[in-house]
């Protein structure tokens, strides 16, 4: 899956990764591993092309990256709570939602990139889409163990739990046509382009 | 052939005994849940006639084994009163549906030029299709508790442990291909699935590919 190329780093991943940064400290005050853990692996993936895989190639979808921030600024935004966001909260479903198929989307990208694994762009958004709603799945025991060991109150009931699940499957699902249908676009556009210049 | 036979034969015979007894009993949800398990237990056997795929014996005995211990769950009470029941039983199931989302990656990857995955990979892939059919599950046993009242989700505590449970068997599973790979040629295992249909539809599907 390669939509097109630019260079490992650039001046707004470096101000994501300092965002994430202090997001990851907010996360840990307010005790939430979960998007702790979150703004780590973003920060990795900013990171780890400059001194990993230095001067290759990789997807444009990582500049989408710094949509990742966004649950964290709106925490700060909103005073204390109990984790990130209050996960009933119509902003923590539309921003979780974000941050989280995008850093999915750009991981999958990653992956294709610097692994061994060969994705097709159907394929590619497919996993993207299951590796979404597994991040989603996996939010029910973060916070679930979270709640009854470290004394936080994230998760209010089981019916505010499975709303929130429902409805960020449903706009992972959105997403991923989204995006399924804009990578398609762009790839057949620079396919044309290219044969008219060969021609 | 007649292995497939015998193994479908002898889990229908215990499933269709169970639906007596549930409609006996006039409990609609356990002889609703038998009868579907009943007409789901003919799928790899009409599967395999059909040559759209022939499901390796194991799985087959893994799939009627899922149905039974679920319908011998709601008849005996046991989800009620053993908090272990459930957890077999999602176990076993999760293992069966991990071991056919990794079928489904195998013919990808060896039928379609534009899908390469090393196996240390399905580590990484069967888990995920498994936490989302898990999700997509739960999701419709919320949406039959809302609706309908069946009492399908239990508490929070069964919903994480579900997913749990799910999440292990998808790594079971992942290490199970991993393991099998490392032994055995993948054409061989193709080969015996004779799932030419099957693969023919994958990559009408899947297999595009890439443009640039």
């Amino acid at each position: 899956m390669t939509v097109t190329r630019i260079g490992p780093i650039n001046a707004l991943s470096i101000v994501t990764a300092i965002l994430l940064t202090f997001g990851a400290a907010l996360a840990i005050i307010r005790a939430d591993l979960y998007w702790t853990a979150v703004a780590v692996w973003t920060v990795a993936l900013i990171t780890l092309p400059y001194f990993k895989y230095r001067g290759r190639e990789r997807s444009s979808i990582s500049g989408l990256l710094p949509l990742v921030a966004l649950p964290y600024i709106a925490s700060f935004l909103n005073g204390d709570s109990s984790g990130l966001l209050p996960i009933t909260s119509p902003w923590y479903l539309l921003l979780s939602s974000i941050a989280l198929f995008t850093l999915c989307l750009v991981t999958i990208a990653f992956i294709n990139s610097t692994s061994g694994m060969k994705l097709n762009l159907k394929f590619a958004m497919q996993v993207a889409f299951m590796f979404y709603v597994s991040m989603i799945a996996m939010q029910a025991p973060a916070f679930y163990y979270s709640d009854l060991w470290l004394g936080t109150s994230i998760v209010p009931s089981n019916y505010g739990l499975m709303g929130y699940t429902a409805l960020a499957t449903i706009n992972g699902l959105l997403m991923t046509v989204f995006f399924f249908l804009g990578a398609r676009t762009i790839m057949l556009r620079r396919s044309n382009e290219a044969r008219e210049v060969r021609e | 052939m007649r292995k497939m036979v015998a193994i479908t034969v002898f889990f229908e015979v215990i499933l269709i005994a169970m639906l007596v007894y549930s409609i006996a009993e006039g409990v609609s949800y356990w002889a609703f849940t038998a009868f579907f398990s009943v007409l789901l237990m003919t799928v790899p056997y009409v599967l395999a006639a059909k040559e759209v795929i022939h499901l390796p014996w194991p799985l087959v005995v893994s799939i009627g084994l899922a149905f039974t211990l679920h319908s011998a769950g709601l008849i005996t009470y046991w989800y009620d009163t053993s908090f272990w029941w459930d957890k077999i039983t999602h176990l076993v199931s999760g293992v069966v549906i991990a071991s056919l989302a990794a079928i489904e990656l195998l013919l990808l990857d060896q039928r379609t030029e534009s899908i390469y995955i090393p196996p240390a990979w399905y580590l990484f892939l069967v888990p995920l299709a498994i936490l989302t059919l898990e999700i997509i599950w739960e999701i419709v046993e919320f949406f039959a508790d809302v609706l309908l009242q069946v009492g399908m989700q239990h508490s929070l505590a069964d919903t994480v442990n579900d997913i749990v449970t799910n999440l292990l068997s998808g790594l079971i599973g992942g290490l199970g291909v991993m393991y099998y790979l490392r032994r055995h040629p993948m054409d061989e295992l193709i080969a015996n699935l004779r799932a030419e249909k099957l693969i023919q539809w994958f990559v009408v599907r899947f297999g595009e590919p890439d443009q640039v």
